[in-house]
């Protein structure tokens, strides 16, 4: 509805634009490229019409197609772990785009969500974020054609007041340039808002800023032949540009496979054909990788079974007991210490637990950070059309066991005491992006108990204890509610 | 600010954008007794550098304020335009001075009670303030005779007598006794000062004075207005005859009304702020916070009590005969009905709703066993696992998850037990207003069921919103109105159900004397299988295929 309310991609933007346009690209069929609403594939049998004998032989053959040549296993996707971006990293194309495809998972490295860096880089200057800019370009220049010529409107009033009253006000004017310069202050130069909104055109030299800094960066997205490539490249071509100081230690830090922040390079997608790719021309290499919350990936590889994730400095797999205590772990800010013991109110529990009920009850649910929400509900998919619910998830502590000491309620208090003026500022970001704000309340179980340790490795269990109740917050203004 | 506007047009100006002209040159004109001047001193100390630099010619002021907002850091930085910026022409002068000019003079008028709407009421004190801790004793003296039972009972609160009421604003207000007397509930009396409609006198009419002084006037909501209403009358007795017949100030009615216990001041704004509205409002029986919530028994009184409960404010829990019934008779029902739908729910589960396929491992993963699938609905039903709130069910229910319980091969855990606490509502989280819309149909012997429930907090005293147990609680307390029974909604979209809700309650936040309502509404989203509208519609391969572009655009928003 409003350009303002999107994490939608460019295309539906596109559609919004007034119709003077007069040549706008076809929408791609969105119908059917996400038919599929989970990266699952389902072999439907075909439908009977009672009144055509045929279709009833149709179905009998496709099912016994179906069993003489069962269709193709489901294909295992891979990922690895990143601590570093404390993210799971999807590198092999054609899997980023099966799970963005399938069920909208995972958001691309360097676009807004849908990976569509590669495509953007190839037909620049008609991507839908250059576009994005140049209508917002638009629009302040139309809001300043308009502030300029009230202001010359008030100009006018002036005159023809001190022609009839001479010595009576005295002229003003500095508060009306006021309003423009400030409007040109204010608003950065159309370079620099092309640079930092748009798909990043300067990634190859803010990339080399970043490692002579000495700042850990994500690991490349490509093979390790190739990813040598670039950053050479990286390196000639930052010389070329700027004498950023790049020493030779660092290139070796890329390269160490020891150590524990960098991460190795690796290839864990199973198609290997990119390290055919040819390496003349580096800056159309596909750069971008999919990357997926602990959420997502938590439920691709638990629930659906279709994911497998490997620790970034290793080639272990993980199974989805030790991917949920690293997930645990990972959940606080600096990622707790193996030592640690796992707490019923880790953050990934109660997140995850909400991810997955809404997930499992059919809603495209992805990341609200843009709303200051934790999840934004789609009904089939953010290039369908806007999210529809909002949620905030809240922790409960209902149980008897976190009001039983002083203690345990000073902490209890501390976790949940969020205030009207919080609920107030939630409210009226979502009401102004037309969404509906829901608290999930997760009740969060008490601590496991002795005689009940055997659940800790039982993920199910363990996620069984929690409840969710939901509650949406509307503002009731008594002048519209009136009838 | 404003006054000073009026006053002098010409140092109106130098205040927002001081310019060089008035200030700096002219020091002494400015008179130090005023309020505002401090403003404009103000003003002139940051501005001073760029005051220096711009030249006095308008053409050059936009470089010479980039100078003044490098130089200094106290600017308020401007954002986009407004629809009414101050700006010095005169036109805009008068415009401004001349609404002024009229709200001044809408605010000057003299209100006056006309002849004919003149209406007379008396302070009293108030009625059977001590009812709400002994309902016992109230009940047994109800039976008693009407006299005793109008008293203690539907009168409680009332604090002002009206003899001979007029007009309509006693349709939907205040309760009337065998005699045709209108009683007043403190806030209703004070709405009534405020709309000038009623005249008040502190005391009754000679006449009649020791009739009602045998009443229970000394138990008021707060002591303090109830010892200086028996330090008054006292003095009425002493040596002032005629202070029955003073009228009750503005002030004198709010110092009277309002106290912190019972009537605070959020609980009157809003009162207040709905009955500006045209809306009825209504003490809910949960007003006082000392009053046990008979919550669910009220509520399911409250549908077949209708006959017996005529009156408007049944404040204290329901007659004893009825209170008994709702004990013995009503949960026994219910628990049958339960356990025969639990029975029912035991023997379909296995085979629909939950299955669980055998490959399925919910222990370390996946729970979608690998396999053949033709249809996303079995993926989705695979996927169950969290449990959730059903807003049908009972609570005590509302911890035993559907899901994994019921699937054969999970032992269950024990379900948590429910909180004791959760049985009944908390003082700031529970209704104190029933509301009634403008064109509901409100009659005060019977009134219908409201159309909200209005809890009012005081966003100081309790600065947190409320947790999983008080809001729950409270949220319980409310009449079901289930969206998939509702003929408009159960056809509609999932969202629409969604955001109608089961169970709604409207809190209105007052924050120091501005209110906001909030509207939270019980989702219950767990029963919206979202999934089964997708794979009935385009989920699947084919229709996806063949339709899809056309349904594309059509939804597309």
């Amino acid at each position: 509805m409003e350009p303002s309310d999107t994490p939608v991609p460019a295309d539906i933007s596109n559609t919004k634009v007034p119709k003077s346009k007069p040549q706008r690209p076809r929408r791609p069929n969105y119908n059917h490229i996400h038919k599929d609403l989970l990266p699952l594939q389902v072999h439907p049998l075909p439908v009977l019409i009672p009144h055509n004998p045929l279709s009833l032989l149709v179905i009998a053959l496709s099912y016994l197609t179906q069993i003489i040549s069962p269709p193709p296993r489901q294909p295992i996707y891979n990922a690895y772990f990143s601590s570093a971006t404390s993210s799971i990293h999807v590198t092999d194309p054609t899997t980023a785009r099966k799970l963005w495809e399938m069920g909208f998972f995972g958001k691309g490295s360097l676009s807004r969500s849908e990976p569509t860096w590669l495509d953007s880089q190839s037909k620049k200057g008609d991507t839908s974020e250059e576009l994005t800019n140049k209508r917002r370009e638009e629009r302040r220049q139309a809001k300043l054609e308009r502030a300029q010529k009230e202001q010359e409107a008030i100009e006018q009033k002036l005159k023809e007041e001190a022609h009839t009253n001479g010595s009576g006000l005295k002229v003003n004017t500095r508060g009306l340039n006021g309003i423009v310069s400030v409007m040109e202050s204010a608003s950065p130069t159309t370079d620099g808002a092309l640079n930092s909104t748009g798909p990043i055109h300067g990634y190859n030299e803010r990339k080399g800023q970043l490692e002579a800094n000495g700042i850990p960066t994500p690991p490349p997205t490509s093979t390790s032949s190739e990813a040598s490539l670039i950053n050479n490249s990286v390196t000639k071509k930052q010389l070329r540009i700027k004498s950023v100081r790049f020493s030779p230690t660092i290139e070796a830090r890329e390269f160490d496979l020891s150590s524990p922040i960098i991460s190795p390079i690796k290839s864990p997608g199973p198609s290997l054909l990119t390290q055919q790719m040819p390496n003349s021309v580096p800056l159309t290499e596909n750069q971008e990788h999919l990357q997926l919350s602990h959420e997502e990936a938590f439920f691709l590889a638990y629930g659906l079974g279709m994911l497998e994730i490997y620790a970034d400095d290793s080639d272990i797999l993980l199974p989805t007991s030790s991917l949920l205590s690293l997930f645990r772990r990972y959940s606080y800010f600096p990622p707790r210490s193996l030592s640690m013991q796992a707490e019923p109110d880790d953050p990934f529990m109660l997140s995850y637990a909400v991810y997955h009920h809404y997930r499992s009850l059919g809603w495209v649910v992805r990341s609200g950070v843009k709303f200051s929400v934790d999840y934004l509900l789609y009904h089939r998919g953010p290039v369908f059309s806007h999210a529809e619910f909002a949620v905030m998830m809240l922790p409960s502590y209902s149980h008897l066991y976190w009001s039983a000491t002083e203690e345990q309620r000073k902490m209890v208090q501390t976790k949940t005491g969020k205030t009207w003026w919080w609920l107030h500022c939630m409210n009226r970001v979502q009401s102004q992006v037309k969404k509906n704000l829901v608290l999930c309340y997760v009740d969060v179980p008490p601590p496991l108990e002795e005689h009940e340790k055997y659940v800790q490795d039982d993920i199910g269990k363990l996620f069984a204890r929690y409840n969710i109740r939901d509650v949406s917050v509307k503002r009731w203004i008594p002048n519209r509610s009136r009838d | 600010m404003a006054e000073f506007d009026e006053d002098d047009p010409s140092l109106a100006h130098s205040s927002p954008y001081p310019n060089s002209h008035s200030i700096p040159s002219h020091p002494i004109d400015v008179d130090l007794s005023e309020e505002t001047q401090d403003f404009r001193f103000l003003s002139a100390l940051t501005s001073n550098t760029a005051l220096a630099n711009s030249a006095t010619t308008p053409s050059v002021a936009s470089d010479a304020i980039a100078t003044s907002i490098a130089s200094t850091e106290t600017v308020i930085p401007k954002r986009g335009t407004k629809d009414f910026e101050p700006n010095p022409t005169r036109s805009q002068q008068n415009a401004l001075r001349a609404s002024r000019q009229a709200m001044h003079d809408v605010l000057s008028g003299e209100r006056v009670h006309g002849s004919k709407n003149w209406v007379v009421g008396y302070f009293v004190g108030s009625m059977g303030g001590e009812g709400e801790s002994e309902p016992l004793g109230g009940r047994d003296r109800r039976e008693e005779g009407i006299g005793l039972q109008d008293r203690d009972k539907r009168l409680r609160g009332c604090v002002v007598r009206i003899d001979q009421p007029r007009g309509s604003t006693f349709r939907t207000m205040g309760v009337s006794d065998r005699e045709n007397r209108i009683w007043l509930l403190p806030e209703e009396a004070l709405y009534c000062i405020e709309r000038g409609s009623l005249d008040i006198r502190w005391g009754l009419p000679e006449a009649e004075k020791d009739d009602v002084k045998g009443g229970p006037v000394t138990g008021g909501n707060d002591e303090g207005s109830a010892k200086r209403d028996d330090k008054y009358d006292d003095d009425d007795d002493d040596d002032a005859p005629a202070f029955s017949d003073l009228p009750m100030s503005l002030q004198g009615a709010y110092a009277t009304f309002i106290s912190d216990k019972d009537l605070t001041l959020a609980r009157y704004t809003v009162f207040a702020g709905l009955r500006r509205l045209g809306y009825t409002v209504i003490r809910a029986p949960t007003w006082h916070d000392s009053c046990p919530s008979s919550s669910q028994t009220w509520q399911e009184d409250k549908a077949e009590d209708h006959s017996t409960t005529t009156h408007a404010r049944t404040v204290s829990p329901p007659p004893a005969s009825t209170s008994q019934q709702s004990f013995f008779n009503w949960p026994s029902l219910r628990t049958f009905i339960t356990s025969v739908f639990q029975l029912l729910f035991r023997w379909k589960s296995p085979s629909k709703p939950y299955h669980r396929h055998p490959n399925s491992c919910p222990s370390l993963g996946p729970l979608v066993a690998p396999g053949l699938y033709r249809s996303y609905t079995d993926i989705y039903r695979a996927l169950a696992l969290i449990p959730f709130h059903n807003p049908t069910s009972k609570p005590q229910h509302a911890h035993t998850a559907p899901a994994p319980t019921s699937s054969p091969e999970r032992p269950s855990i024990q379900p948590q037990p429910p909180n004791p606490s959760m049985t009944s509502t908390t003082p700031p989280f529970r209704i104190s207003y029933h509301v009634y819309k403008p064109t509901t149909p409100y009659r005060k012997t019977s009134p219908p069921a409201p159309d909200f429930h209005l809890a009012v907090i005081d966003a100081h005293a309790h600065p947190t919103i409320p947790n999983l147990t008080e809001l729950g609680t409270l949220l319980e307390e409310m009449p079901l109105h289930d969206p998939r029974k509702d003929e408009k909604l159960k056809k509609g979209r999932a969202e629409m159900r969604l955001k109608a809700g089961t169970r709604s309650v409207v809190l209105a936040v007052v924050d120091n004397g501005v209110v906001s309502f909030l509207r939270l509404a019980e989702m219950g989203s767990g029963r919206e299988k979202i999934y089964e509208g997708k794979v009935g519609r385009g989920g699947g391969k084919r229709s996806g295929r063949g339709r899809g572009a056309g349904r594309g655009r059509g939804r597309g928003r």
